[in-house]
């Protein structure tokens, strides 16, 4: 690599297979569930690759979805290509990565209507279910089951007493951020160089004919440079149209429809299941326990806002809770802890409703816009992003000249290549059972290399967040191991500050250790964790409900008592505040 | 004078204030007061503005001839008035006007050596927020060093990781609190001061015991929420009341309502009972906190939340924020936070007028008053509560 001020290369490389003259083979733009995907497959097929990252892994859709790896049957109707090909990769998802997965039975009563409509809409979902089970093997879910209105109450007591009967239908649910973290990690261990907060400021190009590499910026320290490559990949989802105008395309040359979707997060297990329902206008919506929260989701509507900024705002919380407030009414009175967004980047089409369109996913070549060699990747879901990856990397390796074949369907991810008994980390590791369950959940079989900080250091043991909970061997490892460098990364990738307390507890302290692996001054982790907090405040606050409010004054005071105000409306993120 | 008693809703730093104002003036005094409030949580700070805004210096300046508030704090005990710098658990040193007497007051410590004391609790990442303490403005202007000191003080595994709250009370025993008096003294003989964690006792005397026994200045950190300081602050409440002869119940207020020229409070709850019992006054001082006392409440489902927030009791009082009487708003789902941010949460409260009396549909509640951070717009501050609850309880007892 050369730093920016020198002159640009005067040589065009050229297109030659391996080309040894250029830094690496491989860039790839986007450190979402696609792009880590495509520098692992690259990566692993022994292809050079760099990866840049213009905010941290899995900032966008991927760390913003559901984590539901279906086909769905939302799209079985309409798309049934993408459920085949959903569930046969929710299948090779679970062999690569089985310490990520988790299963979710699905209850979808049906109620409100007279009971000969029920008892035909009952049937019309057995039916429907019944071709959804053919797939079922593929992902080893299991068939479906009819209940009655009895059996529906005895499994779920808080369902609305207007409920005549329902239906059960088996799915997966992975952390999409864990998800992209192990691609990354497996990447870098296989010799990829990963660059989070680093955004591509130009796509490089010889004659107007071929890309020949890009140009960077870390955007928290401002460093750059440039970096030669044969091929780039555009992986960056809803920004896609805006990383094709960097190699100065039109932005139709990548085109998204992007649809914003949300989620609330509720501070506890409301139900025993999840549950599908109906939005007011027809779209089915959830709310599903995970861990030790509840998640309602989701909308999906067009965006046009700032992609760095995707906040939930009270209208989408308050028509979701609607929605699900017909079907388990006691929601309202539920606390809402947090919210997610994300814009899904969906295949272009003018016209239909958002709901209507498309989840399937498709490679543009931009040599026909005078760009060989650059490459973007549209639309896809989280589920069938191994097998996107797959056809991606398959397309580069013929450019070149690669014969190496796809293990990224086999190979285990960093973590998924043994199971580790959480006992074994409660026994040696002095964690209690919660504390270890959520460790090996998240690493895998690397929980033991957190454990090992714990056996050399003790005091690593220490919870940091104890919502969660979350470890200081874990802070530290996600650090060190995980490309980790602020709070709002360290949370992104344990969940550290998005429990009940809302982070009042520990995001001090965890910028402390952030900042003190980095070598930085202990004031820079006081800044982190008050961004973290001020957009945490940010993402709470369309959500704030009876129960809520009370916690976010106990917060605002408790955070004023020891780090001083933190609130939206007093401070700007980073901007500092002096002690006395 | 009769013997119809002046009532005060709530047992904070306002209601406390208010009590103990209203018993000067010779008033019977009952307070009812049912769960823990910001001031059964707070952090031992004295503040009158909040910290981290500028300070008011004409209303500091003012404070010193606050005669009554001095009054208040010598009664109540266990607090220091006086500016200070104290050190937060984060490892900040911030200004405070008074403190909790525990916590340690660094400003006769500028330019020497200060001990942070490291007894290895899993809450104490002393290390790291040494070298906060250390990197702090307070300590590179007056050159102040902060060092770690490791004390085993730890007497059983268990009080590694049990609440802070609870290793405090652990201090309130003479011999162990003794043994670590000569552990401190052991482990850095030179130190000019020690800094320990929040944990120094609940009894107001442990604190000053511990600084008789080594002869240096040592003391605590800022409590965190439900820590040492909070549980002191009670403790001295308790013994204020049994002192000045106030009749605190436990109960949960459901209504307020004038009848015949006197204030009935309809209560519930009390000593476990679902039974609803009144409560006659003449006057009534609401010192029922804010929103994170659950003074006051949101609601948000549709039909019932159009004003979104009330207080949790029927009464003739008003809410308002930022100066604007509270109505039914343009959200069936109540106000949204997003345009008002959830600053919005500590700015509103019951509307009073400038005397502090409640503000109702029908104007000024006579003989009805709010205090703290119950009411609107307000510093949500220790001191601000305590000259409002003083006010209040005054002007209560002279309806007598």
């Amino acid at each position: 690599m050369e730093e920016p001020e020198n002159p640009a290369r005067s040589d065009p490389p050229s297109s030659r297979p391996r080309d040894r003259e250029v830094d690496v083979d491989v860039v790839v733009i986007g450190g979402g569930v696609n792009g880590t995907g495509v520098a692992r497959d690259c990566a692993l097929r022994g292809l050079r690759v760099a990866l840049f990252e213009r905010n941290d892994l899995a900032f966008g859709a991927s760390g913003n979805s559901s984590g539901m790896i279906h086909g769905g049957p939302r799209y079985l109707t309409s798309d049934p290509d993408v459920t085949l090909s959903s569930c046969r990769d929710s299948g090779h998802i679970q062999r690569i990565a089985p310490h990520l997965l988790f299963r979710i039975p699905f209850l979808m009563p049906v109620f409100g209507l007279n009971e000969f409509l029920a008892a035909a809409t009952l049937t019309a979902y057995d039916a429907f279910f019944e071709v959804y089970d053919r797939y079922q093997p593929l992902k080893r879910g299991k068939s479906h089951l009819r209940l009655s209105a009895e059996e529906l109450f005895a499994l779920e007591p808080g369902l609305t007493p207007h409920a005549r009967g329902g239906v059960t239908f088996d799915e997966w649910g992975i952390d999409g951020v864990r998800l992209c973290v192990a691609n990354a990690v497996d990447a870098m261990e296989h010799g990829a160089t990963v660059r989070v907060h680093t955004t591509v400021t130009e796509v490089l190009r010889d004659e107007r004919v071929s890309v020949s590499g890009v140009r960077f910026q870390n955007r928290r320290t401002g460093e750059g440079g440039t970096i030669t490559a044969a091929v780039v990949v555009n992986a960056t989802g809803a920004w896609a149209p805006i990383t094709a105008t960097l190699g100065g395309l039109a932005p139709k040359a990548a085109r998204v429809r992007p649809g914003k979707g949300i989620h609330v997060f509720l501070d506890r297990r409301l139900t025993n299941y999840a549950i599908m329902t109906r939005a007011i206008d027809g779209r089915q919506v959830f709310l599903l326990p995970w861990q030790n929260v509840s998640v309602l989701g989701t909308t999906d509507d067009d965006y046009y806002g700032d992609l760095d900024r995707v906040i939930a705002t009270g209208d989408e919380v308050r028509y979701l809770f609607q929605a699900v407030a017909r079907v388990f009414p006691s929601i309202w009175q539920a606390r809402a802890i947090g919210t997610w967004a994300g814009v899904r980047p969906t295949l272009y089409a003018w016209g239909p409703n958002e709901d209507d369109l498309s989840r399937e996913h498709q490679v543009v070549d931009h040599g026909a816009h005078g760009a060989g060699g650059l490459y973007s990747m549209l639309g896809g879901k989280l589920a069938s992003y191994r097998q996107f990856s797959q056809e991606m990397t398959d397309v580069i390796a013929r450019r070149l000249r690669v014969g190496i074949a796809c293990r990224t369907h086999v190979a285990p991810l960093p973590g998924g290549d043994d199971t580790v008994d959480p006992m074994r980390l409660v026994v040696e590791g002095g964690m209690d059972a919660v504390t270890a369950t959520r460790l090996e959940y998240r690493h895998g079989s690397r929980s033991l290399r957190v454990l090992e900080r714990m056996k050399k250091n003790p005091r690593e043991a220490a919870i940091v967040c104890a919502c969660e909970p979350v470890t200081e061997a874990e802070v530290r490892y996600t650090v060190e191991h995980e490309f980790a460098d602020s709070v709002e990364d360290v949370s992104r990738r344990t969940r550290l500050g998005l429990g009940i307390c809302g982070g009042v507890r520990c995001v001090a302290r965890c910028g402390r250790i952030v900042a003190e692996m980095r070598e930085r001054s202990p004031r820079d982790g006081l800044r982190s964790a008050r961004d973290f907090l001020a957009i945490q405040a940010l993402r709470r606050r369309a959500a704030v409900g009876p129960e809520q409010a009370r916690q976010e004054a106990l917060a605002i005071a408790a955070l004023r008592a020891e780090i001083g105000g933190t609130s939206e409306r007093e401070r700007a993120p980073g901007e500092g505040m002096e002690d006395g | 004078m009769s013997n119809v008693p002046v009532i005060i809703v709530g047992a904070g730093f306002a209601g406390t204030a208010a009590a103990w104002a209203a018993r000067r003036a010779g008033a019977p005094v009952v307070v009812i007061h049912d769960r823990a409030g910001s001031s059964a949580i707070g952090s031992g700070a004295l503040d009158l503005e909040l910290w981290d805004q500028p300070a008011d210096e004409a209303a500091e300046a003012a404070l010193a001839e606050e005669i009554e508030l001095h009054a208040f704090f010598r009664d109540l005990g266990g607090y220091e008035i006086g500016a200070r710098s104290i050190a937060t658990r984060e490892g900040l040193v911030r200004r405070a006007l008074g403190s909790d007497a525990a916590l340690l007051d660094l400003t006769p410590l500028a330019g020497k050596r200060v001990a942070v004391v490291d007894v290895e609790r899993d809450d104490g990442d002393v290390a790291l927020v040494t070298r906060s303490l250390a990197a702090s403005s307070w300590a590179e202007r007056t050159g102040t060093t902060f060092e770690v000191v490791p004390v085993k003080a730890l007497r059983s595994g268990p009080e590694r990781r049990i609440p802070p709250y609870d290793f405090a009370a652990l201090h309130d025993d003479p011999e162990r609190l003794a043994a670590f008096a000569t552990l401190l003294g052991d482990a850095d003989p030179n130190a000019d001061g020690f800094l320990v964690g929040p944990w120094l006792g609940l009894e107001r005397t442990t604190a000053a015991a511990l600084r008789a026994e080594l002869g240096k200045p040592v003391g605590e950190t800022t409590s965190p929420m439900g820590g040492a300081a909070g549980a002191r602050f009670e403790r001295a409440r308790e013994t204020l009341f049994l002192r000045d002869h106030v009749a605190a119940r436990r109960a949960r207020v459901t209504r307020v309502l004038a009848r015949s020229g006197r204030w009935v409070l309809e209560i519930e709850g009390e000593l476990d009972s679902h039974l609803k019992k009144e409560v006659e006054g003449v006057s009534v001082v609401l010192a029922t906190g804010g929103v994170a006392a659950g003074g006051i409440t949101l609601a948000w489902e549709p039909g019932h939340g159009a004003r979104g927030f009330t207080v949790p009791f029927e009464a003739p009082a008003l809410l308002s924020l930022d100066g604007e009487l509270l109505a039914s708003g343009g959200s069936l789902f109540g106000p949204t936070l997003e345009r008002l941010g959830l600053g919005a949460l500590e700015r509103v409260g019951i509307a009073t007028s400038g005397n502090g009396e409640v503000y109702g549909a029908e104007g000024e509640q006579r003989g009805l008053f709010a205090a703290g951070d119950a009411v609107a717009k307000r510093a949500r501050t220790v001191l601000r509560a305590v000259l409002d609850g003083i006010r209040a309880g005054t002007l209560a007892a002279s309806s007598h």
